[in-house]
């Protein structure tokens, strides 16, 4: 489970926080109320460009470079120019990363940092990286409130040189006692090693989980049935070739694979929840027959492939899903928002952070699973809020954006209207739900206080 | 006014139908608030549609219900609990009549103020018929976003009746192609409806508007911030 994030130097991510951090916890106890968590259905939502999908791309990121080592993982980005371009503000500062996770089989919190550098022709490597665990005892670690928690550090890396301890135990009788390394590649994060090969329990956890996390695009088919042989010709040859594929893959396009998988695997088991996904379809009758003959229509293929993602038996502990809504008709989208419901009460150690803009998605969640994002146009290198976007403040400055988000709990009237009973779409459409910015020149509060629409 | 704590507040809320419900009022209450020195801000909340009051006042909004009149109990129930922790000072409510009878109405919201949330001060502006009858009691606004208006529509036009409110407004601005949209219905109509309202709201003057209704509305409201501010200000005084 991610608990939180702060992503620096990332494209529109200049300095941008997201749940709760180690250091919300270790600090002494704040006289502001506590930074909410991100809860295992978390759903970001906010205007275009604001950043939300830059947020699923840079943790997608985390986890290839954890697998794959970051040139790969570079190259696979989404942003165009690749890395290089990545750094909108600073070409000199570092993308840092930190994280806090909750891995399912290690029952403390664990603190994982990361900061990338690139070399003169924009290749990436890996500048600093640490890991942290972060604790308190069995009596106060079950409420998150700062103050009581304490942190022991499993590995530091600067460059080349990496301490790594060599027992952990949190309750020492003396001082940890650290090993030094020195690093023959900056290319893959240290992680990776020691992931696979530490006896430090917590490291192999961290690694198992972030390379399981799980990005998805699947996108709607547009082409006509009959026009689609060429398509249905992929799916055959990968069911005769491809043989049992344990999950689907980002576009979904392996879904005959895994579904051979599970039907091989237990008959029994896979008729339950092929049972389970047809509840769920809004046209269940003739459902069955045209899946495999390959007439369903595009929307419902996608609606099926949503479905078969959350009836995954060996669910991963994170998804990370742009748009899901888009392209399904209304009640589609409730039925799979109820299904996303029960998969999380199913699976504890199961997250889904998704984006969409969909009202019928938001009806389906409570405020503190929503993150509202918008995008600030700061005064750069000064660091200013720029108070006219169109007015540098200075020749040397200039205007950027940057991403902020804030939790929709703590919005004004929100937490009272969602204990009335008002939903959480009406909010949105009524601005209840914009992260907020007053236009002090008409004394209108509103993301966009402009005298044409006041929406 | 109702028992609450008056001083510094000076946040309202204000409740609105639809997107060209909220242009009108936003256009009518810049140069109101900007004419006072205290600082007002105001946040729109649009809803989509009227709807219907729910028949159970205590009871939670139906799922996905999304009409102004449908999610107001709730609404103001939520507003009251607020009331100790931010800067709202009152929450006002704008709609259309419609086919309703607006003195029953506005009965009705009354005392769904005093039931749900008697300490919470709540201002009720009701447009005979529509809220365009607002716009078309302003003719120098109209003039200065269709300089090309038909006056002589204007003219026949008698404030404040129930005769088509915004088919006189569309007949002026558009002249025979109006017709067309009167076919059309809606959500045509309410689209059109938003883009007079964007054209003509930057042009209002609370205190030219010739509507009795939206006097009666306006004196209120006045009298409600007028209160605001001189409760703040002997809070202010040692």
């Amino acid at each position: 489970m991610l608990l939180g994030l702060h992503i620096r130097n990332y494209a529109i991510l200049k300095d941008f926080r997201m749940g709760l951090l180690a250091q919300d916890l270790l600090g002494p106890a704040p006289a502001a109320p506590k930074t909410a968590a991100l809860t295992p259905l978390t759903l970001l939502i906010g205007p275009n460009g604001s950043g939300k999908s830059t947020v699923l791309n840079a943790l997608t990121f985390i986890s290839r470079m954890l697998k794959n080592g970051a040139a790969k993982a570079a190259e696979d980005l989404e942003q165009s120019g690749g890395f290089g371009s990545l750094r909108q503000y600073d070409l000199t500062a570092p993308v840092g990363f930190e994280l806090l996770i909750k891995t399912a089989d290690y029952p403390n919190l664990l603190a994982y940092r990361l900061v990338l550098d690139a070399d003169a022709e924009q290749r990436p490597f890996v500048a600093a990286e640490s890991c942290r665990v972060i604790y308190a005892s069995a009596a106060d670690a079950a409420q998150v409130e700062p103050g009581i928690w304490r942190e022991q550090l499993l590995f530091n890396c600067q460059l080349r040189s990496c301490q790594l301890l060599q027992t952990l135990d949190l309750a020492p009788a003396a001082a940890p006692v650290y090993e030094d390394l020195s690093l023959n590649d900056l290319k893959r994060p240290v992680l990776s090693a020691l992931g696979q090969v530490s006896t430090l329990m917590p490291l192999r956890s961290l690694y198992h989980e972030i390379t399981r996390w799980y990005c998805s695009k699947i996108e709607i088919d547009q082409t006509q049935f009959g026009a689609r042989s060429g398509h249905q010709q992929v799916f055959r040859q990968q069911l005769q070739t491809g043989g049992g594929h344990h999950h689907l893959n980002e576009d979904a396009s392996n879904l005959f694979n895994v579904l051979t998988y599970l039907m091989n695997r237990d008959p029994e088991d896979y008729k339950k929840r092929m049972e389970q996904i047809l509840d769920c379809m809004p046209d269940r009758t003739s459902l069955d027959r045209d899946l495999f003959d390959q007439r369903i229509s595009g929307s419902e293929e996608k609606l099926f492939a949503l479905l078969l993602l959350l009836q995954d038996p060996a669910p991963r502990p994170l998804l990370l899903l742009e748009n899901p809504d888009i392209g399904l008709y209304h009640n589609m989208v409730e039925n799979w928002a109820a299904a996303l419901r029960t998969y999380s009460l199913k699976n504890a150690n199961c997250q889904v952070i998704m984006t969409s803009h969909n009202s019928f998605l938001l009806d389906s969640l409570a405020a503190q699973e929503v993150w509202s994002f918008r995008r600030q146009s700061i005064s750069w290198p000064a660091d200013r809020p720029a108070a006219d976007p169109r007015q540098a403040a200075s020749q040397a400055d200039t205007i950027r954006p940057a991403a902020q988000a804030i939790n929709c709990a703590t919005l004004p009237h929100v937490a009272a209207m969602t204990a009335e009973g008002v939903g959480l779409g009406a909010l949105l459409y009524a601005g209840f739900l914009d992260a907020p910015a007053t236009n002090p020149a008409t004394g209108e509060t509103g993301t966009s206080a402009t005298t044409r629409g006041t929406d | 006014m109702p028992g609450a704590v008056l001083s510094h507040k000076r946040h309202i809320e204000v409740l609105v139908e639809d997107r060209s419900g909220g242009q009108i009022v936003s256009g009518l209450l810049r140069p109101a608030l900007a004419r006072r020195q205290a600082g007002w801000t105001y946040s729109i909340r649009r809803h989509r549609g009227v709807g219907h009051l729910p028949r159970d006042w205590q009871a939670k909004p139906g799922k996905l219900a999304a009409g102004l009149l449908q999610l107001l109990p709730a609404e103001l129930k939520a507003y009251r609990r607020d009331l100790g922790q931010s800067e709202l000072a009152l929450v006002l409510v704008v709609l259309d009549a419609d086919d309703h009878d607006s003195q029953d109405l506005f009965r009705t919201l009354k005392t769904l103020n005093h039931v749900v949330a008697p300490e919470l001060p709540v201002v009720i502006g009701i447009a005979v018929e529509e809220l365009e009858a607002w716009l078309l009691a302003d003719r120098s606004a109209l003039l200065r976003a269709y300089p090309e208006i038909d006056t002589a529509i204007l003219d026949q036009y008698e404030q404040d009746s129930v005769c088509g409110t915004w088919e006189v407004l569309a007949r002026a601005i558009l002249g025979p192609a109006a017709e067309q949209l009167i076919k059309l219905g809606y959500p045509a109509v309410g689209q059109q409806k938003s883009e007079w309202a964007a054209q003509i709201a930057p042009g209002l003057e609370p205190q030219r508007i010739n509507s009795p209704s939206f006097k009666r509305f306006y004196q209120y409201l006045t009298f409600c911030l007028d209160q605001f501010e001189a409760a703040g200000s002997e809070a202010a005084d040692p």
